[in-house]
């Protein structure tokens, strides 16, 4: 309820707005892939009924029996629903997914609205097609103005965060090198942008090992918790006693996050010195 | 400089010259400045970017994510995975080392000659040093001045004049330094002679051309004979250097040996033999700030028992490395960094007896296989406890050997000297680090146990020379990059005189 009630009152309303809607249009493109691929007959029987309800004539056209048409069909809306996950994920970086999004649902509608003017004894193609227009019409509506909010935003006033996992990953990368260098503010930010470099890679995959390996290192011993969950007191009793272990694999995991740690740490501060003795 | 980024290559490219020259390191531009002042068109093929000076930036983690291959963290296999230091710009290692001058000790050369006398036809006595002699000049090189040594480096002079072991100011391809500290991240005053302010601009001078950007992955060869190299930029297009009299490997122990395998050229011991300095670090806490950030990075070596295979050097670097020497973790640690002006740090380099092994690995990179023999782990354990002796004596209150079971900090001189005698002996209780790498490509009279002639010509393919350390049949005990230089300088004299 609480975290409910923290995404309702959030900064922009546009940003909350912009999830609700697209959490129902991925789901509304999610569930028709499995439908369409599994039961097809479901799919038709529900057009047949709509083209019956405006009117139309009997829709019988043999669809269900279709594979190829049925798995083109379930690939379309899969990547509808992915598109629409994406910029649900992160709508600042997968913003230019909106226009292949818009593109593909505006296109499927002037197909719908093609195949009603060649056949108007099917108005559930007009149906469609009106379905689509008012889609595509709330893809650009909702991203648009939530990604105007989402650019002027820091990413902690966004509920949910932008890349919530990687974030969360972060987080985790922040705590641990917390316990190794206790200095504020974190150093997360800025070991990431280093390891990021082209030549920074191997160093980055043994950070990211390591920061793994500490963190779940407590399920492992007494703690039966992941380190992010302990006490400060509880972390830093652990990370001694790892540093010290007989193990030379586990000191090693210790130093890679202690290099990061001091590294880091030097390179945001001021220089120590810029003269000779 | 004549010089092509790959960074701007986006589409097939193609130079044609007379000699390729893989790495731009001491070997490739020594070989690239003989070459093109004797009137050849050379192209340098070279893995790094240009920096000049004013862009070298003063904390190590920028410089070493910038300019060190992999980070730093190229590091050998076996356990203990000792890490492999390695420049990765226009200049290669020499834009990040400490500018350290040494002269091929004769005592080595008469190992290499008494094992193979006919390396003597080539690089006879007289002739290497000549070619040092020019290296030296064309680099400047000249003993460290008092004036900009710095503390750490007066204690370790004072520690050694109390103990009486020979040292000396460290001579040095810097000759006017400042004094500030920053070697290891590229001099920010371009006062070091490194290759791309020295001999790269020379050998540009004289016409050659650079393509800096582009890692080469293969030597192309036409029936036995070397024809050329193929690259890649790092924007990723396909780079095509034909080469009519030859092609120039100088890219490095570790390189050149991988880039052989990779272009199915394993004819030989090609990989194998590999050899280094492993060096091992003590710091020693003084009364007095000593910043190790200041003064020459490597200003004072200690010379005494280079006949042991040890030789001692200040070590100046960035407080952020300094600070990952510290001992401790957490507030410890954070308590730790307050005093860290206060900590002198000094280093012990091997000269070990391991062989190892470099291969190219099956998903990118190297494999290298490395491991301590029990001759190395003594002399790393009398290396260290001769290190501690040297800080006690210069005054320090406490040393931290950063041994794993030994007590992190010693304060009582006469306890140390239960180390050399009791002190670990396994591998994994020191933190090692190798910088001087050698002998994948040995150069040598027979095909069976050597890679390249002694003329620095493969055994097996026409027109193809290897010109780095790589060709070394052993470490030499001393830091190596004038004796690459004047090797490299031979190997350019070779190719001349077979052209």
């Amino acid at each position: 309820m609480k975290l409910l009630k923290r995404f309702w009152n959030q900064p922009s309303a546009r940003y909350r707005n912009f999830q609700i809607v697209f959490t129902i249009l991925t789901l509304n493109f999610a569930v028709p892939t499995i439908s369409y691929v599994f039961a097809p007959e479901t799919a038709q029987e529900q057009f047949a009924r709509l083209n019956e309800l405006l009117g139309g004539s009997a829709y019988t056209f043999p669809e269900a029996q279709s594979r190829f048409w049925r798995y083109l069909g379930a690939a379309n809306v899969a990547t509808l629903a992915l598109m629409c996950g994406l910029l649900q994920w992160n709508l600042r970086r997968n913003f230019p997914t909106l226009t292949p999004l818009i593109f593909m649902k505006s296109l499927a509608a002037t197909l719908w609205l093609a195949g009603y003017l060649a056949s108007p004894e099917y108005p559930a193609f007009l149906a469609a097609a009106a379905l689509d227009f008012v889609t595509s019409a709330l893809f650009a509506w909702f991203a648009l103005r939530a990604h105007r909010d989402v650019e002027d935003l820091n990413d902690e006033a966004l509920i949910p965060p932008p890349s919530p996992i990687a974030r969360w990953n972060e987080q985790v990368g922040d705590t641990v090198l917390r316990a190794v260098l206790p200095v504020e503010p974190g150093l997360a930010e800025v070991a990431r942008g280093r390891l990021e470099r082209p030549h920074g890679r191997s160093l980055r995959i043994g950070f990211w090992l390591a920061v793994w390996a500490i963190s779940l290192a407590p399920l492992l011993v007494e703690y039966r918790r992941p380190f992010w969950r302990l006490e400060l007191s509880e972390r830093e009793a652990l990370i001694r006693r790892l540093a010290s272990s007989k193990s030379w694999w586990v000191r090693q995991i210790i130093q890679i996050v202690k290099l990061v740690a001091c590294f880091s740490q030097y390179a945001r501060t001021t220089p120590l010195r810029s003269s000779a003795p | 400089m004549n010089l092509t980024a790959g960074s701007g290559i986006r589409r097939r490219h193609h130079v044609a010259c007379d000699v390729a020259i893989v790495g731009s390191g001491p070997a490739g531009a020594t070989v690239a400045a003989t070459l093109a002042e004797a009137g050849l068109d050379v192209v340098v093929v070279e893995a790094g970017a240009h920096f000049e000076p004013e862009e070298f930036v003063e904390n190590s983690f920028d410089a070493m994510t910038r300019l060190y291959r992999q980070a730093g963290a190229l590091v050998t296999r076996t356990q203990p995975a000792i890490p492999l230091v390695q420049g990765v710009a226009v200049g290669g290692t020499s834009v990040i080392n400490g500018a350290i001058s040494w002269r091929l000790p004769k005592d080595i050369w008469c190992e290499w000659v008494d094992a193979d006398p006919e390396l003597a036809s080539v690089l006879e006595w007289e002739r290497v040093q000549a070619a040092l002699e020019e290296v030296e000049t064309a680099l400047g090189v000249t003993p460290t001045a008092p004036a900009v040594a710095g503390p750490n480096n007066t204690l370790l002079a004072r520690g050694a004049e109390a103990l009486g072991i020979e040292h000396r100011p460290i001579r040095r391809n810097a000759s006017g330094c400042l004094g500030l500290g920053r070697c290891l991240q590229g001099c920010p005053r371009g006062r070091k002679a490194s290759m791309d302010r020295t001999l790269l601009p020379r050998a540009s001078a004289a016409g050659a051309r650079i393509l800096s950007e582009t890692e080469v992955v293969r030597v192309r060869t036409r029936r036995r004979s070397a024809v050329g190299v193929t690259g890649r930029s790092s924007r990723g297009a396909r780079v095509e250097v034909d080469a009519r009299c030859g092609v120039v490997l100088g890219a490095s122990a570790l390189q050149t040996p991988a880039l052989l395998s990779k272009s199915g050229i394993r004819q030989g011991p090609v990989g194998d033999n590999f050899q280094a300095h492993p060096g091992v670090s003590v710091a020693g806490q003084f009364d007095d700030a000593v910043r190790v950030w200041t003064g020459a990075t490597q200003g004072h070596e200690v010379i005494g028992l280079r006949h042991e295979g040890l030789k001692f050097e200040a070590l100046g670097f960035d407080a952020s490395i300094a600070a990952t020497r510290a001992h401790g973790v957490g507030l410890e640690l954070r308590d730790a960094l307050e005093s860290l002006d206060r900590w002198a740090h000094w280093g012990v380099c091997i000269r070990a007896s391991a062989r190892g092994r470099v291969r190219p690995a099956r998903v990118g990179g190297l494999r290298v296989d490395y491991r301590l023999s029990n001759e190395d782990l003594r002399s790393i354990r009398r290396g260290v406890s001769i290190l501690g002796g040297l800080m006690f004596a210069a005054g320090a209150r406490r040393i931290s050997p950063s041994v794993y079971g030994w007590a992190p900090a010693v304060t009582d001189r006469g306890a140390w000297r239960d180390f050399e005698m009791h002190g670990p002996l396994a591998a994994t209780a020191y933190t090692p680090v190798i910088t001087h790498m050698f002998g994948t490509c040995r150069m040598g009279s027979d095909p069976a146990v050597s890679v390249v002639r002694p003329d620095f010509r493969h055994h097996h393919v026409d027109r193809l020379w290897v010109a780095d350390s790589s060709v070394f049949p052993s470490n030499i005990g001393v830091n190596p990059q004038t004796s690459i230089c004047a090797l490299a300088r031979i190997c350019a004299e070779e190719i001349l005189s077979a052209k």
